[in-house]
């Protein structure tokens, strides 16, 4: 099993690689000075020509990678643009937002959708499993802005039962977690109620059923424990779409996310701090992927005891 | 002796997109006590169905017991309500699959499956299951017993997972025991054992013993009495010993004559039943077996022979009623 | 007594004959494809059924309630919502198909040519399409548009991209386990060519997967088009476009909330119908998959 971890980490590597490379090349695919660009529109001819030394642009594009790697190992990241503070501060700032924003909507999502998952598969036809199943299809192909809107005209504009933007109590947490959190519930319940039916269909609930236990009991023991399993495969999927989702939750309640920033700054040609940005949410990405990978083989005991 | 378990009747059927397929359709059979039966008849005949609608274990969609009786313990358990079932289930009848790799939960100990069954049907607490699944697992020749309880299943060999589902399924001394092809997914040198310890296991505690196969060499050493099903019914039944000898009907005549012979000289063609497996949602008029009969007379297509006796204990449905 | 004889021959059905009595069970499956369908004429003959120029602004209608004028109301600028919903449907599906054609134009021979020749040519393909994963859902796309610039054309191209690893590891996938199979083996064996082999044999096998990822993925292209526009960095105004007219009434909620809840329920109705297509359709194609 050891064998496997580092054969997983040995690929990650390439990958992280290659995401430095795309975000370095990021910025020189774009038609013009790369040093106007990273320096900003108004910049004078004094602060290109900085830039330029900094990131060494008038060297050959290997030597430049190696700067900007050597710059991110050291934390600079460059300056914004539009504020002039340096990319690391700007994001760091933001960061512990925006994760407590994801982490709370994707808690609520797992609680509930695993719940209304489990219910939904052991009471395969009923009347829950099919108003949850809706409820799941149109779930998923809401958009996640549109939710947001709405959500936010009934809930603070109608009702004033709870603030629309801003950011200062855990009131204001509410409805942005509950939106972001809607699309990946139904993800959740989704996976678990197919993972829940296709465990019951085993031989071993046949066993154990014939083995005189309680229905309940083969639910609590046997298949609940192999349901949840498969469940942890989704994460990574989960994490995307908590990534892509708080683009647009940030945008649309004013939350102080790397969401929200990296949307401003594509608006305002801002390159360092979008590089910044994407760099972070890829890195992140690939960590959560990796981990959960890795931990699978410590929670199913088949692969675990090899 | 007393009677074990008596099926009068049963019938199965599943309702599927495909057509009502009567996969058990009017079958009666008995089990004495501390006898073993042997339920034979090829893949798709009904007898695993049957075994299953004994412990009512039958998926409720698509499939439904539409009529019989089966009487266990002076009840019958068709009317019995789910916590009686509940009871019987391990308790009272056992039973053993014949998927041994995919039969044990594989994120549970073996320890702990063994020993649920022992603190629901005997109220015994962690140390005595604890003990008694030691004994069990040593009863089936598992070396290493202590050790074992804590191993995952997939830790074991196919033939040593068949053994800890006899074990399980011998746990609470039920009073029959039901196996279900136990032996098809093994070797063969496998199967001599997993027989030979079901054979002690049962001879022991005095339990029933209801073997379904398709070997009928297996039947021949270890049944008392035999049951032959096809397309869902009874075709032939008696006495192991006799009903070999002198078998009656063209069905199990075809199964007898169509196994190799070691003694037979070589380039012998293999004998086989002409025709195919009947389509369960689509049977024919009269008698199910007679598209591939060579003894058929008319009558066969018109009405379904009943099982008629023979000779002693020796039961045989069919028209032309062959005998040797 | 028992039944007679039934006749075989409608049992035997084709495989088509199957997929289509299976697809057909299944209600909202259907439904999504009548929706759809609405949705592609009502596109293609805009012109024709739009009561007004979508562009046409009449500053005194603005933020106007639905009325016999303008039956879905007027948005921020005057504009009929429903003429504008109308062409948006035309923007929306084109998009969708585009994406679909490059993304799976590319995405699919990638995936095909990785399965087949395995080894190097495989793990240095996979890395590429591990790199499209890192970035996540929309960021990707976002990315793009960032180098590109907005407008429809780079909208196309951005989600396009975005949707080529998914076709090239599905096909991966599928691709691999045709491979093995017999009728390879013996193509191989008649000495026919790889191309020969990999576009007449391993893709057709291919197929159902691949038709029914892309109906999902034109729920996906339409969505994120849809949020391209909502953030400002999709179509150039004063095209319609369901995102940004959403984005345009959203100042205005709380007094015409029409302005934005109708082009959203734009999008939801048709990612919605895409989705239920596509689940449907998997599930008709499933050899398993049988109802009670």
């Amino acid at each position: 099993m050891t064998q496997y971890i580092i054969r997983r980490l040995i690929i990650t590597l390439p990958v992280l690689l290659g995401v430095s490379v795309v975000v370095f090349a990021l910025v020189r695919f774009i038609p013009g000075d790369p040093a106007q660009l990273l320096a900003g529109q108004g910049a004078s001819a004094d602060q290109i020509e900085l830039v330029r030394a900094r990131l060494g642009l008038d060297e050959p594009l290997i030597v430049q990678y190696f700067i900007f790697i050597g710059n991110l190992l050291q934390g600079d990241m460059g300056d914004s643009i539009l504020t002039g503070l340096p990319v690391t501060a700007e994001i760091m700032s933001r960061l512990p937002n925006s994760l407590l924003l994801a982490l709370v909507a994707l808690l609520i999502a797992s609680v509930v959708g695993t719940v209304a998952g489990i219910i939904s598969g052991v009471k395969q036809y009923s009347m829950f499993d099919y108003s949850s199943t809706l409820a799941v299809l149109l779930a998923i192909s809401v958009p996640v802005f549109w939710l947001a809107l709405l959500v936010m005209l009934l809930f603070s504009l109608t009702l004033h039962w709870l603030p629309a933007t801003g950011f200062e109590s855990w009131r204001h947490l509410i409805l942005p977690a509950f939106t972001l959190g809607a699309v990946v519930t139904a993800l959740v319940a989704r996976m678990a109620r197919s993972s829940v039916l296709d465990v019951i269909q085993q031989d071993y609930v046949r066993t154990a059923r014939a083995k005189g236990l309680s229905e309940r009991l083969v639910i609590l023991r046997h298949v609940l424990k192999n349901a949840l399993i498969p469940i942890v495969t989704i994460i990574g999927m989960l994490s995307a779409t908590l990534i892509s989702g708080a683009l647009f939750t940030e945008i649309v309640f004013a939350w102080p996310g790397i969401g929200r920033l990296l949307v401003e700054a594509i608006l305002h040609r801002d390159y360092p701090v979008i590089q910044g940005v994407v760099l972070v949410y890829a890195v992140i990405f690939i960590l959560v992927n990796l981990v959960v990978d890795i931990s699978y083989t410590y929670i199913d005991p088949r692969i675990r005891y090899q | 002796m007393g009677v074990c378990l008596e099926v009068r009747g049963l019938k199965t059927h599943f309702f599927t997109d495909a057509g009502v397929v009567k996969a058990v359709d009017g079958i009666s059979y008995s089990v004495e006590e501390g006898e073993t039966v042997g339920l034979v008849g090829e893949s798709g005949c009904g007898k695993s169905v049957s075994a299953l609608s004994v412990m009512r274990l039958i998926p409720q969609p698509p499939g439904r017991i539409v009529g019989g009786e089966i009487i266990f313990d002076g009840k019958n358990l068709l009317g019995a309500s789910d916590k009686e079932m509940h009871h019987v289930r391990g308790g009272k009848i056992a039973m053993i699959f014949q998927e041994p790799m995919t039969s044990l939960n594989p994120v549970l100990t073996i320890g702990r499956q063994l020993s649920e069954a022992l603190e629901i049907h005997l109220g015994m607490d962690k140390q005595d299951a604890q003990k008694r699944s030691i004994e069990l697992l040593q009863l089936v020749a598992i070396p290493d017993a202590e050790k074992r309880l804590s191993d995952y299943p997939h830790q074991l060999s196919g033939g040593m997972r068949q053994r800890v589902m006899i074990a399980m399924a011998l746990s609470c001394n039920p009073k029959l025991l039901i196996a279900d092809e136990p032996t098809t997914a093994v070797d063969v040198t496998i199967q001599a054992q997993l027989l030979e310890i079901m054979k002690n296991m049962t001879g022991r505690f005095g339990t029933s013993l209801i073997l379904i196969t398709h070997n009928l060499g297996v039947i021949a050493r270890y049944a008392q009495r035999v049951y032959i099903m096809y397309a869902g019914k009874i075709v032939e039944t008696g006495l192991a010993s006799d009903v070999f000898g002198a078998l009656g009907h063209p069905y199990a005549k075809g199964l007898l004559a169509s196994v190799p012979r070691l003694d037979a000289p070589l380039g012998t063609r293999l004998t086989a039943i002409e025709g195919e497996p009947p389509d369960m949602a689509y049977l024919p008029l009269g008698c199910s077996f007679r598209p591939r009969c060579i003894y058929a007379v008319e009558r066969c297509s018109q009405e379904a022979p009943p099982l008629k006796l023979i000779a002693d204990k020796h039961y045989v449905a069919c028209w032309a009623n062959m005998r040797e | 007594m028992e039944e007679a004889l039934k006749p075989v021959e409608g049992r035997k059905r084709s495989r088509l004959g199957l997929f289509w009595s299976k697809l057909r069970q299944n209600k909202l499956a259907i439904a999504g494809l009548v929706i759809i369908s609405f949705f592609f004429i009502v596109g293609i003959v805009a012109p024709l059924i739009a009561p007004h120029d979508p562009n046409e602004t009449n500053l005194p209608l603005m933020l106007d309630k639905p009325s016999m004028y303008y039956p879905l109301g007027g948005d921020e600028l005057g504009r009929c919502i429903l003429s504008r919903i109308i062409y948006g449907a035309r923007v929306s599906l084109l998009i969708g198909i585009i994406v679909i054609g490059t993304g799976g134009g590319v995405g699919v021979p990638l995936g095909l040519i990785s399965a087949y020749y395995g080894g190097k040519v495989d793990f240095s393909m996979q890395r590429l399409v591990d790199i499209m994963f890192a970035f996540p859902g929309i960021l990707l796309a976002l990315m793009l548009i960032a180098i590109l610039g907005v407008g429809i054309q780079n909208v196309m191209i951005a989600i396009g991209i975005s949707t080529i690893p998914i076709y090239a590891r599905l096909v991966r996938g599928s691709a691999l386990s045709v491979k093995e199979e017999q009728y390879v083996q013996a193509a191989r064996a008649i000495g026919a060519s790889d191309f020969r082999i990999i576009f007449r044999h391993i893709l057709p096998n291919c197929l159902s997967p691949i038709i029914v990822q892309s109906t999902l993925n034109m729920a996906l292209a339409i969505l994120w088009a849809a949020g391209l526009g909502f953030l400002g960095l999709g179509i150039s105004p004063p095209t319609a476009e369901w995102g940004a007219m959403l984005n345009g009434g959203r100042l205005y909620m709380r007094v015409a909330p029409h302005v934005m809840a109708f082009p959203g329920l734009a999008i939801f109705v048709t990612v919605l119908s895409f989705n239920l297509l596509g689940d449907g359709l998997r599930d008709a194609l499933d050899p398993r998959f049988y109802r009670r």
